[in-house]
């Protein structure tokens, strides 16, 4: 099936349509205001229609963003209820009595308490970068959106190093817990802004080099060419989704992005039955509301570079392709939710011996498995 | 090709980087302006903070960042060298880059693994 929603072409249309309604407002007011022309010619030219097709396609994937904060954010906090033997988010319907379906408003209302909050800056803190920290993480969640392509045709920015873009913006945010941790000037926040730079150096070598398997055997790092090369049939008559032939990888790259995300059997830089809550500890108001964003936006953004990478992306028979990458990255963060919550914190050397000791070993196998396909396909031998 | 590419990617960045500020401003507007003495202490669960944070940290784990330099350097070389693989057209090329860039990561991972190792020893 093909994609749903055209975005660039879209955006370009909407932005067409913009520049028409100011032509026509030209000629209707052309002839009293005289500049008033030039401006809307000025308008109507190929490079201000494309500039502000750009705009508007930024501004849907950001409202796009949002909404799917708010679904994910409900999914979680409905599924962990569940796995705890509760019914999860519920709000009391204003005037009927009835709690179904209204728990989602529970998040947006969490969203406007934030932002209503005192704010404390505490007296010891390096106050410059004690603000900045939150910013950082939120924006680099933020910006690993602009490169994960929903389908072939919804898609920010089609990037060549797609897949080291969003990895890359990922890594950013271990920077801004360290300084977080340090710019606090607590001693909880200190020790849980060293665990978050200690716990980076284990994941991300193994991150990286999964990443690097699925791209040597798809000769690409796009997401779009890496998601068309699990298209083409395998042996196996099916279509070639990674996690068959990568299936080491597939392990330790999950294992990896749940480090990255920080979720509970990692969360070792947060370790509220420890460290109070680790380097968030003197976080206060839309700061830490930001923060609290940015780790659920990861979070999709995470589901969706698995279902990308090892998944088939939007491939499936009968829906369009968005519904089927959004039908799997909500199963694969569902999944994260689930192994979350029920599996105890690791301690900080636990960790680092994993990453280590046992996934640094296995991303190696998962490169030679990928090279040594890689090389039997070259004779009509291999898997693809 | 690429300034277009990453034109889109800019105005993003630009977008996200105005919008955090902004939830600050926002945030300026609505929030209680009340501060008690004790408000803009550090915390430390309710007792007077003893010294400050600020101190030379014992950072446990220097030997991993420096054995992680190294397995940078080759997850970075065998990214590079993924993303160019289709270059290598014919069986006898793609053979013997696979042979350099292999012996390459085996090399460096195998002088990354013995640091590990003399590190385990170490610390047990």
């Amino acid at each position: 099936m093909s994609g749903l929603f055209d975005l660039g072409g879209w955006s370009r249309e909407i932005s067409a349509f913009v520049s028409d309604i100011l032509a026509w407002l030209a000629d209707l007011f052309g002839g009293w205001i005289p500049w008033f022309r030039d401006v809307a010619n000025w308008f109507r030219t190929d490079v201000v229609i494309e500039f502000w097709g750009f705009v508007i396609a930024v501004m849907i994937m950001l409202v796009f963003a949002v909404i799917n904060l708010l679904v994910v954010l409900w999914m979680e906090r409905k599924l962990y209820g569940r796995l705890q033997d509760r019914r999860g988010v519920m709000v009391p319907h204003p005037w009927k009595k009835i709690h179904k379906g209204t728990g989602f408003l529970q998040n947006m209302a969490d969203g406007i308490k934030l932002v209503m909050k005192e704010s404390i800056t505490p007296r010891n803190a390096d106050k410059s970068m004690f603000h900045a920290a939150p910013a950082i993480i939120f924006i680099s969640s933020v910006m690993a959106y602009a490169a994960i392509p929903l389908s072939t045709t919804f898609v920010l920015a089609d990037l060549e190093l797609g897949l080291i873009f969003i990895v890359a913006m990922f890594a950013l945010s271990p920077l801004a817990v360290l300084i977080a941790g340090w710019a606090s000037g607590n001693k909880y926040t200190l020790i849980g802004g060293m665990r978050g730079a200690a716990q980076m150096l284990a994941y991300e070598i193994p991150l990286l080099l999964c990443i690097a398997g699925v791209a040597i055997m798809a000769g690409s790092l796009n997401p779009m060419e890496v998601v068309a090369a699990q298209q083409r049939t395998s042996v196996l008559g099916i279509e070639n989704w990674y996690f068959i032939p990568q299936f080491i990888g597939f392990i330790v790259f999950m294992v990896a992005i749940l480090a990255e995300l920080e979720k509970l059997p990692f969360d070792i830089p947060e370790a509220e039955s420890e460290l109070v809550e680790g380097w968030l500890t003197e976080i206060t108001d839309i700061r830490f509301g930001l923060i609290f964003m940015s780790k659920w936006m990861k979070g999709w953004a995470a589901a969706a570079l698995v279902v990308l990478l090892f998944f088939g992306g939007w491939s499936g028979p009968f829906f369009p392709q968005e519904v089927w990458f959004m039908i799997k990255t909500y199963i694969v963060f569902a999944f994260f939710v689930w192994i979350a919550w029920i599996l105890p914190r690791i301690r900080i050397d636990q960790i680092l011996k994993i990453g280590w000791y046992e996934l640094v070993p296995l991303s190696f196998a998962t490169i030679l498995i990928a090279v040594a396909l890689k090389f039997l396909s070259h004779f009509g031998m291999g898997w693809f | 090709m690429l300034p277009e590419d990453y034109l889109v990617v800019a105005l993003f960045g630009i977008v996200a980087i105005i919008a955090g500020p902004v939830a600050y401003l926002v945030n300026r507007w609505f929030r209680p302006g009340r501060t008690l003495p004790y408000t803009e202490d550090t915390y430390e669960c309710g007792e007077e903070p003893i010294g400050s944070a600020h101190v030379r940290f014992n950072f446990q784990y220097y030997i991993f960042a420096i054995v992680f330099v190294a397995f940078d350097v080759i997850a970075v070389v065998l990214l590079l060298w993924a993303f160019n693989l289709a270059e290598y057209r014919g069986a006898e090329a793609l053979f013997w880059s696979m042979a350099f860039v292999l012996t390459f990561a085996l090399l460096l991972g195998g002088a990354a693994f013995y640091a590990l190792m003399k590190q385990e020893k170490v610390s047990a």
